[in-house]
């Protein structure tokens, strides 16, 4: 396994597709070489190539037709190989969610000029709010303001929440 | 090779759906065109053996044109059958192919048993009026039967329900005589298939 935690046997285009390919079948089916091939649009080296890498790890099992001796063998993916694609599926959605744009590190909730009366409305469920820090500072003039007011930013900045809750509000 | 490792993370997720799509689609058996062609054979090839039959006294049995449509709509059907199984399963080696083939055996059986019965019963003197019932109502019962047993196999509802909408088409159809049963055979035996059709067609999409 990588660091990003998937699996590199898998996670090459070619390898995925072969995967997700077999994976369709039902438990007890196999598929045709050719079949695969036409399936996938592959050139038979470059099927044979990834198939060897999947069938190393244990991914991929085949069998020989019987009395056929021409006959390219049929393929399957193995118990091992439909735990992997589990495994890869579940690190693939773990690692979407965490890239999704409400939960990308730090992040900021209001960044909205203010004037001398502030009051700012907001509030996203499961963020503590004692781990929340509160700034201000000066900014420029707002546009068509008076000039007695003195226009500022003020930023919330909250550390990442569980990957269920959604963007911002207030 | 090189180019292989180079995949994203979303790429990967696109990727996989694609192929997943992709292979599920290219492997499955096109069943709204089974139906659709099965429907559509009920429903012109009985409607026309109904139409050949209406108001005989005495009912002699349908006429040759009749029986021609029907043929030529249950040959156009058994092809299009035929096709889109040895498309979707090309390839596909094991237990599907294995069930498969029992499953496509049982039609011939089937039906070969249901015309050496009906041949008997001609041997025996039935009359026109209980060779058309039997005639009409006989196929539904083969076609039928197979669908609620086939169901159980591939764990389809539609085909279930479908096979037992036909029993009881068959069962009705029977007892409203051999020129009712013509009609109940292409309007609610042939529309069956056909709304099985719009289902499965409408699943799919979904």
């Amino acid at each position: 396994m990588s660091d990003a935690g998937l699996d590199p046997v898998i996670h090459a285009p070619v390898r995925l597709r072969i995967t997700v390919t077999l994976s369709t079948l039902r438990e007890g089916d196999c598929l045709s070489f050719s079949r695969l091939q036409q399936l996938l649009d592959l050139t038979p080296g470059n099927l044979i190539t990834h198939l060897r890498k999947l069938e190393e790890a244990g991914y991929v099992g085949s069998v020989k037709p019987v009395g056929d001796g021409q006959a390219r063998t049929a393929l399957y993916l193995t118990h091992a190989g439909r735990a992997a694609l589990e495994r890869y599926t579940a690190a693939l959605r773990q690692l979407l969610d965490q890239a999704s744009p409400a939960n990308r590190g730090e992040m900021e909730l209001v960044q909205r000029p203010v004037t001398d009366q502030l009051m700012v409305c907001g509030a996203i469920s499961g963020v503590p709010t004692s781990s929340c820090r509160f700034s201000w500072e000066p900014s420029g003039a707002l546009r068509g303001s008076p000039t007695n007011t003195r226009p500022f930013t003020i930023t919330v900045t909250c550390p990442r929440a569980g990957p269920a809750w959604s963007g911002p509000s207030g | 090779m090189a180019n292989d490792d180079l995949l994203g993370t979303r790429q990967a997720a696109e990727l996989l759906q694609l192929s997943a799509d992709h292979a599920r689609r290219r492997l499955m058996v096109n069943q709204p065109l089974i139906y659709g062609a099965w429907g559509a054979a009920w429903l012109i090839g009985c409607g026309a053996m109904w139409l050949s039959v209406l108001g005989q006294h005495p009912f002699r049995g349908a006429a040759g044109w009749a029986s021609a449509v029907l043929g030529a709509g249950i040959a156009l059907a058994i092809v299009a059958t035929a096709i889109t199984t040895t498309r979707a399963g090309r390839g596909v080696g094991g237990v599907s192919a294995r069930q498969g083939m029992m499953y496509g055996l049982s039609w011939p059986a089937g039906f070969a048993a249901l015309f050496t019965l009906i041949g008997a019963a001609t041997h025996f003197g039935a009359s026109p009026a209980v060779l058309g019932v039997l005639g009409a109502a006989g196929p539904l019962v083969v076609v039928g039967l197979i669908y609620v047993v086939a169901a159980g196999m591939w764990l389809d509802w539609i085909m279930f329900w479908l096979g037992g909408w036909e029993l009881l088409v068959a069962a009705v159809g029977a007892w409203t005589g051999p020129v009712g049963v013509l009609l109940m055979n292409a309007v609610a035996g042939g529309g069956g298939f056909l709304a099985a059709a719009a289902v499965v067609a409408w699943r799919n999409r979904a």
